[in-house]
C-alpha cells in the first residue's frame, strides 16, 4: 500500500472527464487500497476523487469521520460511477479542496441528494443522504468531469449588497 | 519565481467612475508590478479599492506613488502606498476552524458594529469579512450587516449562538447566524 501524491491546479489533468470503471478486477482493488489510505492519510479530509491522484476514472470515496466536528454519515464510501439522481434544499456553503491548497470558497450545493453508483463488486446501489456527506459527494462528482469549486464560486455578500441601479 | 520580492499594500479612495479600476491595473501593469490580492467596494459612491502588489526588490513607495500620478489627477483620487514586511504576505491559518456567516437587520440604532463586534471578539473570534449598509426612512433607517468570521474548534458555539440571540434581542434586532464546518475536500 502506498499514499498516492495528490495532484493541484493548474495540472491539466484536474479540468479532464474521467472515464467509466468497466472493468471490476483485482488491479481496481488494488488502487482502491491506496487510493483510501491517500484519503486517510490527509487530517480532516473527507473525499477524494479518482482524477486527483491522476487516475481519469469515475471512482470517489468519501469518509465524514474524518471531519473535525461530528455530522451524519455512512462511514468510509466508495462510489464507482457515480450518478446524482436527485438534488434539492440549496445552501450556500463553504469548502475547500486539496487540489487547490490555502484558499476556501462559498459555493451552491444541495443538502439532500439521491446518488446511483456501482459498489466495487459492479453491484448496482442508491443512497440517499444528507448535508456534510451530500455536500462532500457533490464535489467529488464534480471532480469526475473536470469541474472545480472555482467553477462554483458564489459570494454572498456581494448578492447581498448589491445596490439598486436608478 | 522565488527571487526577493518587495511588498506594498496601495489603498486607492475617491468618486466612482467608469473605468477607474482599468487605469488602476493599467498604471500598475506599465509599473511592471504584480497585484497578488486585491478587494474593490464601492461605499457611498465613493470607490474604495485595496491592493497587495509584488515587485522588484528596487521598488520603493515613491516610485509606485509616482506610477498613479497621472491616473490620480483625471479622477481625483487618493492613492496611499505602504511597504509591508514580508511576514505581512501570508496569511498564517494554523487550525482551520468553523465558519460563522452572522447576518443581521433591523431598525438603526448607535452600537450594532460594537456590540456585535465586541461579542465575538471576547470569544477569540477572527472577523474576515464585514459589510454593512444603512438604508431606507432617513427618520426610520434600516441597518443590515453581513459577517464572516473564523471560530476556533473549541469555541462553545451553542453558548456563543444564545449569546447572539441575547444580544439580538437586547438590540431588537434580527440575528441569523450558521456556524459550519469548512468542507476539506
Ligand atoms: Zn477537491
Amino acid at each position: 500500500m502506498s499514499i498516492l501524491n495528490v495532484l493541484e491546479y493548474p495540472d491539466p489533468i484536474l479540468k479532464q472527464v474521467s472515464e467509466e470503471v468497466i472493468n471490476f478486477d483485482s488491479s481496481l482493488e488494488i488502487f482502491l487500497k491506496d487510493f483510501i489510505e491517500t484519503l486517510n492519510s490527509h487530517k480532516y479530509c473527507v473525499g477524494l476523487a479518482a482524477p486527483q491522484v491522476g487516475n481519469l476514472q469515475r471512482i470517489i470515496a468519501i469518509n465524514i469521520l474524518q471531519a473535525r466536528k461530528p455530522h451524519p454519515n455512512n462511514g468510509l464510501l466508495v462510489l464507482i460511477n457515480p450518478k446524482i439522481l436527485e438534488a434539492s434544499n440549496f445552501k450556500i456553503v463553504r469548502e475547500g479542496c486539496l487540489s487547490i491548497p490555502d484558499f476556501t470558497a462559498n459555493v451552491k450545493r444541495a443538502m439532500k441528494i439521491k446518488v446511483k453508483f456501482q459498489n466495487l463488486k459492479g453491484e448496482t446501489k442508491e443512497l440517499e443522504t444528507t448535508d456534510f456527506e451530500a455536500h462532500a459527494i457533490q464535489h467529488e462528482t464534480d471532480h469526475l468531469d473536470g469541474i472545480l469549486f472555482l467553477d462554483r464560486i458564489t459570494l454572498p455578500s456581494s448578492n447581498l449588497f448589491r445596490r439598486k441601479q436608478f | 519565481m522565488n527571487e526577493p520580492k518587495n511588498y506594498f499594500a496601495i489603498f486607492v479612495l475617491g468618486t466612482d467612475s467608469i473605468g477607474i479600476v482599468a487605469d488602476i491595473g493599467k498604471a500598475l501593469f506599465e509599473l511592471g508590478a504584480n497585484i497578488n490580492d486585491s478587494s474593490h467596494t464601492i461605499i457611498g459612491n465613493q470607490f474604495a479599492m485595496l491592493l497587495l502588489i509584488s515587485a522588484a526588490p528596487n521598488y520603493t513607495v515613491e516610485k509606485i506613488q509616482s506610477a498613479f500620478q497621472d491616473v490620480t489627477k483625471k479622477r481625483g483620487l487618493t492613492v496611499y502606498t505602504h511597504q509591508l514586511s514580508h511576514e505581512d504576505i501570508y496569511r498564517k491559518n494554523p487550525v482551520p476552524g468553523q465558519l460563522c456567516v452572522i447576518h443581521l437587520y433591523g431598525a438603526d440604532k448607535p452600537g450594532i458594529v460594537y456590540q456585535v463586534t465586541n461579542l465575538l471578539a471576547k470569544n477569540s473570534i477572527n472577523i474576515t469579512d464585514l459589510s454593512t449598509r444603512r438604508f431606507g426612512n432617513e427618520l426610520k433607517p434600516i441597518y443590515i450587516m453581513y459577517l464572516e468570521a473564523e471560530v476556533p474548534n473549541d469555541v462553545d458555539t451553542r453558548k456563543l449562538g444564545d449569546d447572539l440571540n441575547k444580544l439580538a434581542a437586547n438590540l431588537k434586532v434580527e440575528i441569523k447566524y450558521e456556524l459550519e464546518e469548512v468542507a476539506s475536500l
